[in-house]
C-alpha cells in the first residue's frame, strides 16, 4: 500500500480522498476474485469485467504493483478491487 | 439444476477451415506469440512451441491467430444459443454452458434440445458444435467432449459417477503438473480418482484436492453465471473508398465521437473499442479502458488521435468502427456553492470558524489536486480544512 504521508492524524491534517479500503476476497484459479465478503456476507462475482495491472516506484524501497478488477457482484454492484501484488491483500478502490 | 455445454472442437481451426476452403484435406497449426493454440495436426498439442510443432507436422499449414475473428465468431454463437436457452454462459471462444432447465415444454428430451443447440450454432456461424447434457458443468463439458461434432450426449442426473468413470484424467480442468501427478500416482481415470477417500485427495493435493476428487465423482457445484447484457453505443462510418491515410481516418474518428457522446446524453463510458475494417473483415482494432468514466469527446478523440498517428496499415480501410461500453451514469451538474461575491464569502468564512469552534475541529473541507495524473486514484486528491 502506498504510506499516507501525514502520519497520525492531527485536526489540521490532510485527508486523502478515495483512500482504498482492505476487502476480504477469495480468488479463484485464475487470480481474479470469485467472492467478496460485504457485510459479513459473501457474494458472489457473476462477471470479471476488465482487468489491468499497474506498476509504479519500482525504483524506490517501495514499490507499488497492482492488479485491478472490475467486478460485476450478485447483488447487480458494480466494484473496483485491486490485489496489492507488492505486499499481498486485497483493496476495494473507490472512484469519488 | 441441467446445464448444456456446446462447444466447437478445436475452434480456432474450425473458424480458419470454415474462411478457407483451401484448407480442406490439410492439417492445421493455429499459433500465437506463446506457441500452438490450436491444432488438429497429427502429435501437435496445444501449449506446444512452434519450433517443435514444425518438427512433429512439417507438411502442416501453419497459422497466426485471429483473435478479433475468432471473438466475433464466438459472440455470433452465444447470441444464437441465447435464442434456444435464455441464460447462456461463455466459457472460452467457442464453448458455453446454458440452463437446459425449464425447456421441457419446448422440446421431447434433452437430446432434442441439444439438437436445438448444435443446429443453431450451425445456422448462425457454419461450425458444427456438439453438445451435452448433464447436472453440472464438468459432466456436461466431457459428455459433449465425448462425441463427435454435430452429435449430443446425455447424462441422467445421479449417473454422472458411472458415466465419468472410465475417462481419461486428462479431462479434468486442471494443468499438466497435476496430471502429470495424478498419472505418477498410477491414477488414469476419473474412476480410479473417485474411488479414493476425499481427505487422501485432498492431503495429496491440498487446496486442488476437493474440488478434484468432486469433479472425478461427479459432483460440479459452480453455478451458471449467464453472461449480463450490457449497453453498448455503437457508431461506424464508412468511406466509398479505401483510405489509408491518418487523417482521414482521424476525421472519421471525431465525427464518430461527436455521434456517441451525443447518445451518452451527459452518462459515462468505461471502455471505447475501435475497429478499422476492410471488406467486412477487421485489419486493426484496440480496445481502450479510459483511466475514469469519461463522457468526454476530447478524451476519446485524444486516444484515437494517438493510436492512429502510429498504425501502419496493411491495406485501405473502407469502414470506422466506434463502440462504447460500460455505460454509466448521468453526471451530476453541481452549481457553485461559493459564488464570487465578497459577502457571500465572508458570511461563509464567519459560518466555518464558528463550527470548528463549536466541534473543536475541521468540518468543512475543500479538495486540493496533488497529483491529478497519478494512476492510483488515492494520490490524485486531498481535502484540507477550508480554513486552513
Amino acid at each position: 500500500m502506498v504510506p499516507t504521508s501525514g502520519g497520525t492524524q492531527s485536526p489540521g491534517a490532510l485527508r486523502r480522498l478515495n483512500e482504498p479500503r482492505l476487502v476480504d476476497a477469495r480468488p479463484g484459479v485464475d487470480g481474479a476474485p470469485e467472492a467478496l465478503r460485504r457485510n459479513d456476507r459473501w457474494l458472489e462475482v457473476l462477471e470479471v469485467q476488465d482487468r489491468y495491472r499497474t506498476e509504479d516506484r519500482w525504483w524506490t524501497g517501495e514499490p507499488i504493483a497492482r492488479t485491478y478488477y472490475d467486478l460485476l457482484l450478485e447483488d447487480g454492484r458494480t466494484l473496483t478491487v485491486f490485489r496489492d501484488d507488492a505486499q499481498g491483500g486485497w483493496w476495494e478502490q473507490r472512484y469519488e | 439444476m441441467r446445464i448444456a455445454c456446446v462447444l466447437v472442437p478445436s475452434f480456432a481451426v474450425a473458424v480458419e477451415r470454415r474462411s478457407d476452403p483451401c484448407l480442406a484435406g490439410q492439417p492445421v497449426v493455429v499459433y500465437d506469440r506463446h506457441g500452438v493454440i490450436d491444432a488438429d495436426a497429427a502429435g501437435v498439442r496445444r501449449g506446444q512451441t512452434l519450433r517443435s510443432a514444425k518438427g512433429q507436422a512439417p507438411g502442416a499449414m501453419f497459422l497466426q491467430a485471429d483473435y478479433a475473428r475468432y471473438r466475433v465468431v464466438s459472440d455470433a454463437m452465444l447470441d444464437a444459443l441465447e435464442h434456444v436457452a435464455p441464460f447462456v454462459e461463455e466459457a472460452g471462444l467457442g464453448c458455453a454452458y446454458a440452463d437446459a432447465g425449464g425447456l421441457q415444454g419446448h422440446y421431447n428430451d434433452e437430446l432434442a434440445l441439444a439438437g436445438a443447440l448444435i443446429e443453431a450454432v450451425r445456422d448462425a456461424t457454419g461450425l458444427l458444435a456438439s453438445a451435452g447434457i448433464a447436472s453440472g458443468k464438468f459432466v456436461a463439458w466431457v459428455a459433449g467432449a465425448c462425441v463427435e461434432p454435430g452429435e449430443a450426449g446425455s447424462v441422467p442426473a445421479g449417473r454422472e459417477r458411472e458415466f465419468l468413470r472410465d475417462k481419461d484424467i486428462a479431462l479434468l480442468p486442471y494443468g499438466p503438473e497435476i496430471v502429470q501427478r495424478l498419472d505418477l500416482l498410477a491414477l488414469r481415470t476419473l474412476g480410479d480418482v473417485a474411488a479414493l477417500p476425499r481427505a487422501s485427495v485432498e492431503a495429496q493435493f491440498r487446496r486442488d484436492g476437493r474440488r478434484l476428487w468432486e469433479l472425478a465423482s461427479g459432483t460440479d457445484r459452480e453455478l451458471l453465471r449467464p453472461r449480463t447484457r450490457q449497453e453498448l453505443l455503437v457508431e461506424r462510418l464508412s468511406f466509398e473508398s479505401g483510405v489509408v491515410a491518418t487523417e482521414a481516418l482521424v476525421a472519421a474518428g471525431r465525427q464518430i465521437v461527436t455521434r456517441l457522446t451525443g447518445r451518452l446524453k451527459g452518462r459515462t463510458a468505461r471502455r471505447m473499442h475501435v475497429q478499422l475494417l476492410a471488406d467486412g473483415r477487421i485489419v486493426w482494432e484496440r480496445l481502450e479502458t479510459f483511466r475514469e468514466p469519461s463522457g468526454d469527446d476530447r478524451t476519446m478523440l485524444l486516444l484515437i488521435k494517438t493510436r492512429l498517428s502510429l498504425l501502419e496499415l496493411p491495406q485501405p480501410i473502407d469502414t470506422v468502427v466506434v463502440t462504447l461500453s460500460g455505460i454509466g451514469r448521468e453526471i451530476a451538474k453541481q452549481t457553485k456553492l461559493f459564488t464570487d461575491s465578497q459577502q457571500n464569502l465572508d458570511q461563509i468564512a464567519e459560518a466555518i470558524r464558528q463550527l470548528r469552534a463549536r466541534y473543536g475541529r475541521p468540518v468543512v473541507w475543500r479538495i486540493e489536486e496533488v497529483d491529478p495524473w497519478s494512476r492510483h486514484p488515492e494520490e490524485r486528491r486531498v481535502l484540507v480544512p477550508y480554513d486552513a
